[in-house]
């Protein structure tokens, strides 16, 4: 978990050392040999993989992508058929506009509450390690099981959620069952769940600021926020894009809560893009269409992850 | 910030211990909720606040879970896909991940490229091909050499444990963590002889020990987690990962609540114990790896 997509060059030792540039003497020549053949060797394994397991797929769904292909018939082509109907399909963009809208909200307030809570911990408070750990423990527990566990708490008529409302003489609550709330209750069981690992990677991010930074702003007359805005979010730039891009695809293909906890309902209120995706190639058959929904979907993920990439090294430079 | 020496006692201190302490009752209160619950009979439930202590530590649910339920076996099965996989992806990666940053080879800069693709590819979005291909796979499931027509490695364990063997990327962080250590390291190895592979391991993977333990927890972690791929490779029981197996019994025993929650606690309690006892390696590589 380093800072992947932004650490573009090697550090200066290493690459004064670069193998790649060939030292004069018989002696490394021989042994450049030797690494080229070792090279291959050592790479070989994960490439094996990497092209049975992810280029074979792509390219496999590429073609389906093209045909009409039910499980039952053999697939045969039709060209952009089943792209004009994916397009032409009010539910395909529906499903994309929840997606939209769960993945963004979750990124935005997770990372709000995960930096704030990390922050929060790197304070002299009583007691660091045992919250760290607290807010760390839905971690552990799977995204099946934590619907699960939430399933009962927003239970309408005894959950826990309800019975304290009701008992405060509040309204009875249809936590999974009322098309405008059932999504925010998916984002706050995603939020529970997801929280602790991101605020590890930012505590572990904070941890590196060098003290001297603070020190530096102290001296200058900055307040605390204007020290977190113009210190720590510099500083804990690669971070936040880890974070940033983590986050937000996993979220794009969100589907164990939304299987879950409401199958989509109310509605298809919390119909996610893979849910439909499942839906569509492994209940309705229609393979075609659902290859061409997830190749959309792919192209869509691949042009965000750019666009990220981007953004964040034109804002280093 | 928390460079300042602050008296032990001053009022900020106690107000952020105070906020702090209500993030965590916040973050903790479904799984005691969920502890709770599942101490308690089914009527129990029913008629006592979900926050009330239940009349003592009552087991059977768990009993229930394990014996009715087969979670044990479920258990079993989470575990040996996770477990191979995650092993498998970190070695080829570890590997990989050398050759990338280290040995100069034909094709390097091609190959760093696909893994900077397939690290894009979100694996949920390639479980249809990964099915269609898993189902053609030559010789299996009453496949032919070229014929489909069988299920191929449907319904099987190296069919479960495919789509986690590889993932780009484990092999980018790998590179990434190889380029940070010095080359001056080989070259003493070099001069005596060392052939590339015992510089690899003698030298190198001792030193990257922390970056491979946070590569296998989340190779780990990511197999452990997924629902779509068994559920839809894994159609008998004696097959369903713990994940699956939450899933269909949940749809069994609708609304018997301490059953429901003590499931999803059973199979909470290996990623427990694997945290507990990989917390340290864990904080040394996050450390390690260190967000610079």
């Amino acid at each position: 978990m380093t800072s992947p997509l932004l650490s573009s060059g090697r550090p200066p030792a290493a690459r004064a050392q670069d193998p790649a540039v060939p030292a004069p003497g018989r002696r490394r020549l021989g042994l450049d040999a030797g690494k080229r053949r070792a090279g291959l060797k050592f790479v070989a394994p994960a490439l094996v993989l990497l092209i049975i397991l992810d280029v074979a797929p792509i390219l496999t769904e590429l073609f389906y992508s093209f045909t009409k292909f039910s499980l039952l018939k053999p697939a045969h082509l039709v060209g952009f058929a089943e792209y004009e109907a994916l397009f032409s399909d009010p539910v395909f963009w529906h499903s994309v506009l929840r997606t939209f809208y769960f993945a963004g909200v979750l990124v935005v307030v997770g990372i709000a509450v995960s930096l704030g809570v990390a922050v929060l911990l790197t304070q002299t408070i009583i007691g660091t390690t045992f919250h760290r750990i607290v807010i760390f423990l839905p971690q552990t527990v799977s995204y099946a099981a934590g619907a699960l566990i939430w399933v009962w708490l927003f239970n309408p008529t005894s959950g826990p959620i309800n019975t304290l409302i009701s008992s405060l003489g509040g309204p009875s609550i249809g936590w999974l069952s009322s098309p405008g709330i059932a999504m925010p209750s998916l984002l706050i069981v995603s939020l529970w769940r997801d929280t602790g690992y991101y605020m590890l990677v930012f505590l572990a991010a904070l941890a590196n600021v060098p003290t001297e930074l603070y020190e530096a702003a102290h001296l200058d007359g900055a307040g605390p926020i204007r020290t977190f805005r113009e210190v720590v979010l510099p500083s804990i730039r690669p971070a936040m894009l880890f974070v940033l891009l983590t986050w937000t695809l996993g979220a794009l293909q969100m589907f164990t809560q939304a299987y879950v906890m409401t199958n989509g309902g109310p509605g298809n209120a919390t119909l996610s893009v893979v849910l439909d995706i499942y839906k569509e190639g492994f209940q309705d058959l229609s393979l075609g269409y659902a290859s061409a929904e997830s190749f959309v979907v792919f192209l869509f993920c691949l042009v965000l992850s750019l666009v990220y990439v981007r953004w964040f090294r034109t804002r280093i430079d | 910030m928390s460079y300042t020496k602050r008296k032990r006692r001053s009022p900020r201190r106690i107000v952020l211990s105070i906020v702090a302490t209500f993030v965590s009752i916040i973050f903790a209160i479904p799984i005691v909720v969920a502890i709770l619950t599942s101490f308690k009979s089914n009527s129990q439930v029913f008629t006592t606040s979900s926050l009330s202590l239940p009349h003592g530590i009552n087991l059977s649910s768990y009993w229930q879970v394990l014996t009715e339920g087969g979670f044990g076996h479920f258990l079993l099965n989470s575990l040996i896909v996770a477990g191979i996989g995650s092993a498998v992806q970190v070695v080829a990666a570890t590997m990989a991940g050398y050759a990338l940053a280290r040995l100069p080879f034909p094709g390097r800069s091609a190959v760093f490229w696909l893994v900077l693709v397939t690290l894009m590819l979100p694996p949920q979005l390639l479980v249809i091909a990964l099915f269609l291909l898993v189902a053609r796979v030559p010789f299996a499931g009453g496949n032919g050499l070229l014929s489909g027509g069988g299920t191929g490695l449907l319904n099987s364990y190296p069919g479960l444990i495919a789509p986690y063997l590889i993932s780009g990327l484990s092999v980018f962080l790998m590179r990434q963590f190889f380029l940070g250590l010095p080359e001056e390291l080989a070259d003493s190895g070099r001069v005596d002889g060392c052939s590339e592979g015992t510089l690899f391991v003698r030298i190198f993977v001792p030193l990257i020990r922390p970056a491979v333990w946070v590569v296998l927890l989340l190779g780990f972690q990511s197999a452990w987690l997924d629902l779509l791929w068994p559920l839809l490779v894994a159609n008998t029981p004696s097959l369903y990962t713990v994940q699956v197996g939450l899933t269909t019994f949940q749809q069994e025993y609708t609304a018997e609540w301490p059953l429901i929650m003590a499931s999803a606690i059973i199979s909470s309690i290996p990623v427990v114990v694997i945290f507990f006892f990989a917390q340290r390696r864990l904080e040394k590589g996050l450390a390690f790896t260190g967000f610079k």
